[in-house]
């Protein structure tokens, strides 16, 4: 059967057209046309000004600028996943002891405003920091965090709970059957682990790596906050862009030059994938082996490595209590004041919990939507280079792009720019492609045959995917709704710079009282953040272990 | 009946007075709310909301910090087609001549009583308002040093007297600094050392760039990071030091013998604003002594001179008495040496 059989003649029934065009369209409304108003509108000023040079050696330094920014990256993703890759099989496959409670625990980086998690390094790490000085009682002097080793420490910290939730939803897809016969034709663990499960994850571990190379490269709070000298092309881009006296045409070189990269990086990425492209057809559970010594050492490993892990979130705990906590191993004075002039602004709440209810439903039926058209449609695949700049542009020229072009727009009478819309829309944008990716390692594993088979026995497109395409997805939705949720919920760049009157929600509590120094309030924001996402993400969790079970 | 003529004559005369404020009253019957882009600190942020509602009823305020002023001054010419502000509040008066050049502001003569445009400070003229009204001086700072005080004594440091003795190379990977290219108060400090040492200012420059380990993009953590001890010194502002000290940190702030210039604190009334009558009320109300008797508690120095006694530590005349050489700021020189800080600094970062 050919690729496009499916479709009756060719062609797109109407219901499916009409759902694709409301997906293109509110990219298009609120990701292309403002970005391309806004290069545009900085293009034709800089030529304006064209006659002044760009500084000396600038090519030179726009090289460095990008090595820096692909080495991090690579570092960041190859620890990340290092870490991750091990941790997820151990979970899903050897019934480690409370892996649940240590998985819930391991999300708490993710769930972390950046802001804080830099601020939580330096508290441990920085040259007076509490284990910088352990350290140096026992003889080691630990090294300046303030540049490249900071950095890929707390982007390896932020990254390690996507790749563990990508990896985990792709384990959970690898059904039973083929690891049975492998063990029943005598294969050793170690050697299904390396020859069967690996291999059939590669698209997961791939989508894995792309999340965090592309995390990586879009970060600002980390290069902000603790990057030093290691220049990366998003800091470029935001410093000179947000600026005193910085040159207006830095941020729209670096924007023009990081757009061209990432599509370069996405054609590599695309035909990757297509060399890994996995199909399974049904659905029968997932293989668990019951190995002592694996569980033990499993048990082992996964709690070194989650308390190695969660130290700095300890340190944000303590600090959330604190009075002041300066060059010290514990704070000088406790106190609960930070927690009551926190618990002053409920109003932060209720704002964080509408924006979730809002914009994750809206980001997840359009990764659904992108991540159906992506695998059926071929000829679109182009799309997702699209789909997918709001990861690397930083978040506060979606954010500009976003305001300008709908400064004056009105709708029904309404103002669009002092409305919630553009902010919903702004973090739908960002964080769009944070639910897709999941979404589409999901879609990979699927034989789109079956849908084809399901039209050609004359149900309608939309009916095969619901009744057929979606079951099997299901679970990569849910990793989606969790790590949607989440980044929803810690978004701050774009809403910094959008946010209508009375809409300054948790995040943007944490990122002021950082501003302002109040570490230990912003902490106590940062811990009510925490607990509020972990309700949600251990719902989800359970509703999604519910789902599966159902088919064990 | 003459007394009832008099009478009408007097009742003619008040409502000849109160018309202007009836009509007023009416107009801002309409406005209902205010919103104010300010980078202010949340205390004071959350005084001025609640003071300004309970002054006038009915009236909501939003204030809305779009993360430093430079992020504000995007956000309102991002909005230019369709204002959304009323007032843009807080930050040094560089931004707003810049933002007065922009288009972004419209002009205001406040009423406040005691505010007056000009204030004479040890025989020099600060000017508190700009020329043409765009702008007021609300408050002020100085520049300097702010230094942890452990940490100068665990690395038996010398302290610092001049802002050249930054210069030393005991100090080297020790000194703070906002990105001058990203924050004005960096670049407030950098004028201050142009007024100082005119033509020579770039060799001292050269000197302290080589202790400085890296120059901060996150403009407000610099503060942090020296009351953390992560590093002995920042180049900054007065306030933010001495409130950290208030506060029990082992903190300092140094106002350099050679030179301490005045850091300003503006606002204006933004251009199409949908809130005018309101705006000019909250002009006048952040200028009434009330607030600047607040902005003091936080070590703001008040614009309004004889409002504090001068053994208070928030009055001018007792940080004057603390300030060998005071500067104040120039905003021609500013204008004639921005290209020249631009492509100096951008190289100094460029090469670290």
């Amino acid at each position: 059967m050919t690729r496009s059989s499916h479709r009756i003649n060719g062609r797109t029934s109407a219901d499916v057209a009409l759902i694709y065009g409301i997906a293109i369209a509110f990219v298009t409304l609120f990701l292309v046309y403002p970005i391309i108003n806004l290069l545009v509108s900085s293009a034709v000023a800089v030529f304006k000004s064209a006659s002044k040079p760009l500084p000396d050696h600038f090519l030179g330094y726009m090289f460095k600028v990008t090595w820096n920014t692909f080495y991090l990256a690579f570092l960041t993703t190859f620890f990340s996943l290092a870490i991750a890759l091990p941790l997820s099989i151990l979970i899903t496959k050897f019934k480690v002891k409370s892996s649940n409670i240590w998985l819930s625990l391991l999300t708490i980086p993710l769930i972390t405003p950046a802001f804080i998690s830099s601020f939580s390094v330096i508290i441990l790490l920085g040259r007076t920091g509490v284990l910088t000085k352990a350290l140096k009682l026992l003889g080691i002097q630990f090294p300046s965090i303030y540049g490249l080793l900071g950095l890929v420490i707390t982007q390896t910290l932020h990254t390690i709970p996507y790749s563990l939730l990508v990896l985990i939803a792709g384990l959970k897809t690898i059904p039973r059957h083929i690891e049975e016969a492998a063990q029943s034709m005598g294969a050793s663990i170690t050697r299904i682990i390396f020859t069967l499960l690996i291999p059939s994850l590669y698209p997961h571990i791939l989508m894995a790596g792309i999340m965090v190379f592309l995390t990586s490269i879009g970060d600002i709070g980390g290069p902000l906050i603790i990057g030093g000298n290691y220049k990366v092309i998003s800091m470029e881009i935001y410093s000179n862009f947000v600026s005193y006296l910085g040159d207006e045409r830095i941020p729209l070189i670096f924007s023009a030059w990081l757009i061209l990269l990432s599509i370069l990086l996405m054609i590599g990425v695309n035909k990757l994938m297509q060399l890994t492209n996995v199909k399974t057809k049904f659905r029968i559970g997932i293989m668990e082996y019951d190995n002592r010594k694996a569980r033990l050492l499993g048990t082992f490993f996964i709690a070194i490595i989650s308390i190695l892990l969660l130290l700095p979130y300890v340190a944000i705990i303590i600090q959330s209590f604190a009075v002041r906590w300066n060059n010290t191993w514990l704070p000088s004075a406790f106190t609960l004041d930070n927690y009551r002039k926190v618990a002053r602004e409920s109003s932060a709440i209720l704002k964080t919990l509408i924006l979730l209810g809002t914009v994750t439903p809206i980001i997840v039926i359009l990764g659904i939507i992108f991540g159906q058209m992506y695998k059926t449609r071929p000829g679109m695949r182009w799309l997702s280079y699209i789909t997918l700049l709001p990861f690397i542009l930083p978040g506060v020229v979606i954010g500009v792009s976003i305001l300008q072009g709908y400064s004056t727009v009105k709708l029904f009478g309404l103002s669009l720019s002092g409305s919630v819309i553009l902010m919903i829309a702004a973090i739908a944008i960002r964080r769009l492609p944070i639910v897709l990716k999941p979404i589409e390692a999901g879609f990979a594993k699927i034989d789109i045959g079956q849908e084809e088979a399901a039209v050609s026995l004359g149900a309608s497109e939309l009916k095969a995917f619901l009744t057929v395409i979606f079951p099997q997805i299901r679970i990569s939705v849910y990793s989606a709704i969790v790590i949607g949720m989440v980044k929803v919920v810690t978004e701050l760049a774009s809403s910094l710079i959008i946010y209508p009157p009375g809409w300054r929600n948790m995040s943007l509590y944490v990122a002021y009282y950082v501003a302002e120094g109040f570490i230990s309030q912003a902490s106590a924001m940062a811990v009510i953040m925490i607990i509020l996402v972990g309700i949600g993400t251990a719902i989800s969790n359970n509703l999604s272990s519910k789902e599966n079970k159902k088919y064990v | 009946m003459k007394s009832l003529y008099s009478k009408l004559a007097a009742l003619l005369v008040l409502a000849a007075l109160f018309a202007p404020v009836a009509n007023r009253g009416l107009l801002q019957a309409q406005e209902k709310e205010l919103v104010v882009y300010s980078t202010i600190f949340a205390e004071y942020a959350d005084k001025m909301k609640a003071e300004f509602e309970k002054l006038n009823p009915g009236v909501k305020v939003y204030i809305i910090n779009p993360g430093g002023t430079e992020a504000m001054i995007k956000k309102l010419e991002a909005e230019k087609g369709n204002p959304q502000a009323d007032v843009m509040h807080s930050g040094d008066s560089s931004n707003y001549l810049y933002a007065k050049k922009q288009g972004l502001l419209q002009p205001y003569a406040p009423t406040a009583p005691g505010f007056k445009p000009v204030m004479d400070i040890g025989g020099k003229q600060l000017a508190l308002s700009d020329k043409d009204n765009y702008y007021h001086v609300f408050n002020m700072m100085f520049t300097g040093i702010m230094v942890n005080e452990d940490v100068v004594k665990e690395k038996k440091l010398p302290l610092p007297k001049n802002f050249k003795d930054l210069a030393n190379p005991v100090y080297k990977g020790l000194v703070m600094s906002a990105n001058p290219l990203k924050s004005s108060t960096a670049v407030t400090n950098i004028m201050a050392t142009y007024q100082m040492y005119g033509d020579k200012v770039w060799e001292i420059w050269d000197a302290i760039n080589k202790n400085i380990p890296y120059y901060s993009n996150s403009s407000s953590s610099i503060y942090t990071l020296v009351e953390k001890g992560e590093f002995a010194f920042t180049i900054g502002l007065s306030r933010p030091a001495l409130v950290s000290r208030k506060n029990g940190n082992p903190v300092n702030f140094i106002f350099p013998e050679d030179g301490s210039m005045i850091s300003d604190n503006a606002m204006g009334i933004v251009a199409g604003a949908k809130h005018p009558n309101l705006a000019r009320k909250f002009i006048d109300f952040i200028l009434s002594d009330q607030m600047q008797l607040f902005g003091a508690e936080y070590l703001y120095i008040p614009v309004k001179k004889g409002l504090l006694p001068p053994t208070n530590p928030a009055s001018l005349e007792y940080v004057s008495s603390q300030i060998k050489t005071l500067l104040l700021p120039n905003p021609g020189l500013e204008e004639r040496a921005r290209a020249e800080i631009q492509a100096k600094f951008g190289e100094y970062i460029r090469q670290k």
